[in-house]
C-alpha cells in the first residue's frame, strides 16, 4: 500500500505550520525591533549632532554671527543623517536642507561665567525614515534569509529524523504486516524496525506486533491441527455417508426388487383367485355360497386395484415415472375410454357425450399412456358414481402461439356429487368420501391422487367442482402443450387401428426362459416377414446373437444361468453385436427405462404382458416397415359410444368359432397365458377388440368377456 | 491714623532717593595680561583701563552699583536692546541704535584706522578703493564705522564682499594679518600702537575709516528713567569737575 502522506510528513507539516507561523511572528517582531533600533540610532545620531554642534550654534547665536551659524548649519547637514537643519534665534534664522519626517529639536543655551545660562533660541535637525529603511534593509534581508535558511535546515533535519525515527520503522512494520504469510511464517519470525537501542512507542509496537505474530502462528498451527482433525472426521463421515448411501441404494434396490417381485408374485395368484371366483359364480347356485363368492371377488378386486395403485404411486413418488411426450390423438383416447366403459354405460343406461373442439389439432405432444390412465380413472369414477343421466367429456383448446396450445379437458357427470368440504381431500392418498359405500363403489382411494400427480408432472392442474346430488366436474388444464408436426402426427396415425403396417424381412431373437412367452411372441410374427428365433436362457441368447447377428433382440430380464442384463451388457461390449437393438421385456413395472439404457445398454423396454401395439411401435423404430393404408374395422369412431355394444357384437361375430371356443375355455381355466396368446391372435385383425378384451382381463372382468363372446 | 500716613509717605520718598541702581556693563573680552589700554582685567577679576575707569567714574558718581560683562559687540547690542545688559561703552551714535538706547556723553573720541602689512602698497584714498584691492579686510562684528561706511556697506554689495567680521577684541587679527591671511583690518587707533610693537611688519594705513565721538549707551528697556536721570546728572557733575579729562590724561601718558 502506497501512502502518499506519511505519518512523518504529516507530523512535519503540523510542526512546521506552527513553526512557520512562529517564525513569521518572530521575524516580523525582529524586523520591527530592527526598525525601532534604527530609528533610535538615528535619533541618537541626531542627539550626537546636537551635542557636537550645540555649543557652536550657541556661540554663533551669542555672537549673532549669521555667517558662523550658516557655517555650522552646513556642517550639520554635511552628515547624511541630517536632511535639513533649522536654527532659530531671536535675530538669526537659518534653514538649510529639507524638512524630513523625523525631527530632533533642542534648545540653544549659551553658558558663560559672566552671563550664566542664556537661552538663545532652538534648533531642529531633520532626518527621514528612508534612512531607517536604508539602514535596516540589509538587516531585513539577513533576517529573512536567516529565517528561511533556518526553517529549511530545520525542515530537512526534522524530516530526516522523523524519517529515521518514525516513517522508516512504521513503513517497515507496515510492509511486514502486509507481507506476513501466516502459512509460511515460523515462530522464530521477528520484525526489526531498526530502533533496537531506543525504547519508545514504536519499539513497544514492534514488540506487540511480534507477540501478535507469535500468537497468530500459534493459533494458526492450532487451527491447522483442528482442521486436520476436522478433515479426518469429514472423511470418516463421508465414508459413513457413502456406506449409508450404498446401503440405502441397496435397500432401495431391494425394495424395488421386492415391489417388482410382489407385483409379479401377487398378480399371478390373484389372477387365479379372481378368475376362478368369477367362473365359480356361474356354477354356484346356493345363495349363501354366492354371497361368499361375491365377497371373495369384491375383496380380490379391491386388493388388486389397491396393489396396482400402490405400485403406481410408489413409482410417482420415487420419480421413476417419466413423462414421455409424443404425438397423441386425444380423439382416439376418448374413444378408447368410451369403448372400455361401453358395457357399464349400457348396463347403467348412461349417455356418454363427447364434445370435442372441432379445431382440435389431430395430434398434440402428450404422454398417451399417462393421459389415457388419467382419463380412464376420471371417466371410470364418473361411471361409478353416476346412476342416471350422462357423462360428458369436453375438450377445448386455445392457441396462444403458433406451436403451442392451452388444453382443457373436462369430465362432467350427473352423479352423486362431492360435498364442498370434501373436494380438497379427495386428492389425498387413501381418502374416500365420507359416508361412501365401500361395498358399492370399492376403490383404493388412490386413483385421484395418482391422476393429480400425473397431471402435475405434465405441468398441468387437475381440479374439481361439484354439487351434491347434481354431479361433479373434473377439469384438466394443460398449458403450453406443443402441437405435433404434421409428419409426426402422421406417424401417430400409424395406429394399427387405422393403418396396416408390415415389417420388411428381418431376423429377430426372442430370449425368454418361459416357454409360453417365447411361443406367444413367436406366434405374433408367424405370418410376417420377420424370422423369429428363440433362446431359452441367456447363454443361448449370447450364442445365437453372435452367430446369427439378428436385426433386433427381445430380451427377458430374468433368465437362468445368465440374466438379461448381463447378456445385454456382453453383447453391447462386443464390437460384432453392439449395433443390435435390444428391447428389454420386463415383468416388473418398476424398471426404469433410462436406467436400463444407461447402465446396461438397452435400446428400449416393454412391460410384460407385452402390448402388441407397443411392441409394434417400438420395433418400428429399429426395423424397416411398409405401410398399407386401409379402412380398418373399428368400433365406429364416428358413432356415439352408446352404439358401441352392437358394434362389438358385430365384430365378435366375425371372429373364428374356434378362437371364441378356445378363449372361453381359457377363461374358464383362468389360463392367463392362453388368454393372452388368443388376444394376440386377433391383434392384427382387430386391435381395438384385442385391447378391450385385454383390459377386461387385466381387470379380471371375465364375465364381461364371456358376455361378449356370446355374440 | 495721621501718623501712619506720614510714615508711609516718608518711606516712599526715601525709597525713591535711595533706590538701588545696578548697572550691568558690557565690556570687551580680553585676557589677563593682554595689551589693551581701554579694557584691562586683572588676576582678581577686577577691571581697569581708560574706558573702564571713565565708566566707573560715571557710575560711581551716579551712585550705582555695576558689574562688567565681557561679550562680543554685536551680542552686546542685542542684549542692550533686549535689556539683558544695561550699558555699553564706546557707543557710536546712529539712528538705528537710538531706538533702543539712551546716549550719555560723549565719553571719548574714537578714530578707526586700517592696519595693513608694511609691504602692502594699497592705494586707498576712499572707500571705493577697497573694491580694487584683491584681498579681504575685516572689522569687528556689529561695529558702527560711521555713516558713510555704514551706507556703503548697506548699498554696495561688492564693497560688502571685501569685508569679513570678527568677534570683538580678537587680537589674533594681528597674527593672521602678519601671516597674510587677510588684507588688513579696521581697529581703534588708540589700541593698536601697543600691538604694532609686537608686529613690526604691520603698519597703520594713512586712510582713516572713521573719526567720531563715542558715548555711553544705556538700555531703554532695562534702565529706568530715574537711573538715566541720575547718570546724566552724574555726567554733568563729572564734566564740571573735569574728572573725565583727568582720567584721559592719565592714560595718554601711558600711550
Amino acid at each position: 500500500m502506497n501512502v502518499r502522506r506519511t505519518l512523518g510528513f504529516q507530523l512535519l507539516v503540523a510542526v512546521f505550520s506552527v513553526y512557520i507561523f512562529v517564525t513569521m511572528i518572530t521575524t516580523i517582531t525582529q524586523m520591527y525591533i530592527e526598525w525601532t533600533n534604527a530609528e533610535d540610532e538615528i535619533k541618537n545620531d541626531l542627539i550626537s549632532l546636537q551635542n557636537s554642534f550645540e555649543s557652536g550654534i550657541a556661540l554663533a547665536l551669542w555672537e549673532l554671527s549669521e555667517e558662523q551659524t550658516q557655517r555650522i548649519a552646513r556642517g550639520i547637514i554635511y552628515f547624511n543623517i541630517a536632511t535639513g537643519v533649522q536654527i532659530e534665534g531671536k535675530r538669526i534664522k537659518v534653514q538649510l536642507g529639507e524638512k524630513g519626517d523625523i525631527q530632533h529639536k533642542f534648545e540653544i543655551i549659551y553658558t558663560a561665567e559672566e552671563v550664566g545660562q542664556r537661552s538663545l533660541g532652538f534648533a531642529i535637525i531633520y532626518s527621514t525614515r528612508k534612512l531607517i529603511f536604508d539602514r535596516v534593509k540589509y538587516s531585513y534581508i539577513s533576517i529573512v534569509v536567516n529565517a528561511v535558511l533556518k526553517t529549511f535546515l530545520l525542515w530537512v533535519i526534522v524530516l530526516l529524523i522523523s524519517h529515521r525515527l518514525i516513517t522508516l520503522p512504521l513503513r517497515k512494520l507496515t510492509h511486514e504486516s502486509q507481507t506476513l504469510d501466516l502459512e509460511k511464517v515460523d515462530r522464530s519470525k521477528k520484525v526489526n524496525i531498526g530502533l533496537d537501542r531506543r525504547e519508545n512507542e514504536l519499539t513497544l509496537l514492534e514488540s506487540s506486533f511480534n507477540n501478535m505474530v507469535q500468537k497468530l502462528v500459534k493459533s494458526r498451527s492450532e487451527l491447522d491441527r483442528v482442521n486436520q482433525n476436522l478433515e479426518i472426521k469429514v472423511k470418516e463421515r463421508t465414508e459413513e455417508l457413502k456406506l449409508a448411501k450404498e446401503k440405502a441404494e441397496i435397500a432401495n434396490h431391494a425394495k424395488s426388487e421386492f415391489i417388482a417381485n410382489m407385483s409379479h408374485e401377487l398378480r399371478a395368484p390373484m389372477n387365479a383367485v379372481l378368475g376362478f371366483a368369477q367362473l365359480l359364480d356361474t356354477l354356484v347356485t346356493d345363495s349363501q355360497q354366492k354371497r361368499y363368492l361375491h365377497s371373495i371377488q369384491t375383496g380380490g378386486k379391491s386388493l388388486l386395484t389397491l396393489m396396482n395403485d400402490i405400485l403406481d404411486l410408489s413409482k410417482i413418488e420415487s420419480g421413476k415415472i417419466h413423462i414421455q411426450r409424443q404425438p397423441t390423438h386425444l380423439h382416439n383416447l376418448v374413444e378408447d375410454a368410451s369403448n372400455i366403459f361401453s358395457l357399464k354405460l349400457s348396463q347403467k343406461h348412461l349417455k356418454f357425450i363427447q364434445e370435442i373442439d372441432e379445431n382440435l389439432f389431430p395430434a398434440l405432444m402428450l404422454d398417451p399412456v399417462r393421459i389415457r390412465q388419467v382419463l380412464l380413472n376420471l371417466i371410470g369414477n364418473a361411471v361409478k358414481f353416476t346412476e342416471e343421466g350422462h357423462i360428458k367429456v369436453t375438450i377445448k383448446q386455445k392457441q396462444k402461439e403458433e406451436s403451442v396450445v392451452d388444453l382443457i379437458i373436462v369430465i362432467k357427470d350427473t352423479g352423486i356429487g362431492i360435498p364442498e368440504k370434501e373436494q380438497k381431500k379427495i386428492f389425498e392418498s387413501f381418502y374416500q368420501q365420507a359416508g361412501q359405500d365401500f361395498n358399492k363403489y370399492g376403490g383404493s382411494g388412490l386413483g385421484l391422487t395418482i391422476s393429480k400427480r400425473l397431471i402435475e408432472q405434465m405441468d398441468g392442474v387437475l381440479s374439481v367442482t361439484s354439487e351434491v346430488g347434481k354431479g361433479s366436474v373434473f377439469k384438466i388444464a394443460l398449458n403450453q402443450v406443443a402441437i405435433a408436426p404434421l409428419e409426426e402426427a402422421d406417424v401417430a396415425e400409424k395406429n394399427p387401428l387405422v393403418k396396416k403396417e408390415f415389417f420388411k424381412p428381418a431376423t429377430i431373437l426372442i430370449a425368454d426362459d418361459v416357454e409360453s412367452n417365447r411361443e406367444l411372441l413367436a406366434e405374433v410374427f408367424k405370418d410376417t416377414e420377420i424370422n423369429a428365433m428363440v433362446a431359452a436362457n441367456g447363454q443361448d441368447a449370447l450364442l445365437f446373437a453372435e452367430e446369427h447377428l439378428p436385426d433386433l433382440i427381445l430380451m427377458d430380464l430374468k433368465m437362468p444361468i445368465v440374466n438379461g442384463y448381463e447378456v445385454t451388457r456382453l453383447l453391447k461390449s462386443n464390437n460384432n453385436t453392439k449395433h443390435i437393438p435390444i428391447i428389454a421385456l420386463s415383468s416388473s413395472i418398476t424398471e426404469n427405462e433410462e436406467e436400463l439404457h444407461k447402465k446396461y445398454g438397452f435400446d428400449g423396454s416393454l412391460p410384460k404382458p407385452v402390448s402388441f401395439t407397443n411392441l409394434f411401435l417400438i420395433m418400428s423404430q429399429f426395423l424397416a416397415i411398409e405401410t398399407i393404408t386401409e379402412k380398418p374395422k373399428s368400433f365406429g369412431l364416428e358413432e356415439q359410444s352408446t352404439q358401441s355394444v352392437p358394434l362389438i357384437a358385430e365384430v365378435v361375430r366375425d371372429l373364428p368359432k374356434e378362437w371364441k371356443e378356445n378363449m372361453k375355455q381359457a377363461i374358464n381355466r383362468v389360463d392367463v397365458k392362453q388368454i393372452n396368446l388368443l388376444i394376440n391372435q386377433i391383434q392384427e385383425q382387430d386391435a381395438q377388440l384385442a385391447e378391450t378384451i385385454k383390459m377386461k382381463v387385466d381387470n379380471f372382468e371375465y364375465q364381461d368377456i364371456l358376455a361378449i363372446l356370446q355374440f | 491714623m495721621k501718623q501712619l500716613l506720614m510714615f508711609l509717605l516718608t518711606c516712599f520718598v526715601f525709597h525713591s532717593a535711595y533706590a538701588i541702581c545696578k548697572i550691568k556693563v558690557r565690556t570687551a573680552k580680553v585676557s589677563v595680561g593682554e595689551n589693551s589700554l581701554k579694557y584691562i582685567i586683572h588676576d582678581d577679576g577686577s577691571w581697569s583701563g581708560l574706558t573702564i575707569d571713565l565708566t566707573k567714574a560715571l557710575l560711581e558718581e551716579a551712585g550705582c552699583q555695576y558689574t562688567f560683562h565681557p561679550m562680543p559687540w554685536k551680542r552686546a547690542l542685542a542684549d542692550l536692546e533686549d535689556g539683558h545688559i544695561d550699558m555699553m561703552m564706546n557707543f557710536s551714535f546712529n539712528k538705528d541704535r537710538e531706538k533702543f538706547a539712551y546716549y550719555i556723553g560723549p565719553m571719548d573720541e574714537e578714530k578707526m584706522i586700517l592696519i595693513v602689512q608694511k609691504k602692502s602698497n594699497y592705494q586707498i584714498n576712499s572707500l571705493e578703493d577697497f573694491k580694487k584691492i584683491p584681498v579681504k579686510f575685516s572689522f569687528e562684528r556689529g561695529a558702527y564705522l560711521g555713516k558713510v561706511f555704514d551706507n556703503k556697506l548697506k548699498t554696495d554689495p561688492e564693497f560688502k564682499k571685501k569685508f569679513s567680521q570678527f568677534s570683538g577684541g580678537d587680537i589674533t587679527n594681528y597674527e593672521r594679518l602678519a601671516l597674510g591671511r587677510m588684507g588688513g583690518f579696521i581697529a581703534d587707533k588708540y589700541e593698536v600702537a601697543i600691538h604694532l610693537k609686537k608686529f613690526p611688519q604691520l603698519i597703520v594705513h594713512p586712510f582713516t575709516i572713521n573719526h567720531d565721538w563715542v558715548y555711553w549707551g544705556i538700555s531703554r528697556k532695562s534702565v529706568s528713567a530715574e537711573t538715566i536721570l541720575k547718570l546724566y546728572q552724574a555726567y554733568i557733575r563729572l564734566k564740571d569737575k573735569k574728572s573725565l579729562e583727568q582720567i584721559v590724561h592719565q592714560y595718554a601718558k601711558l600711550q
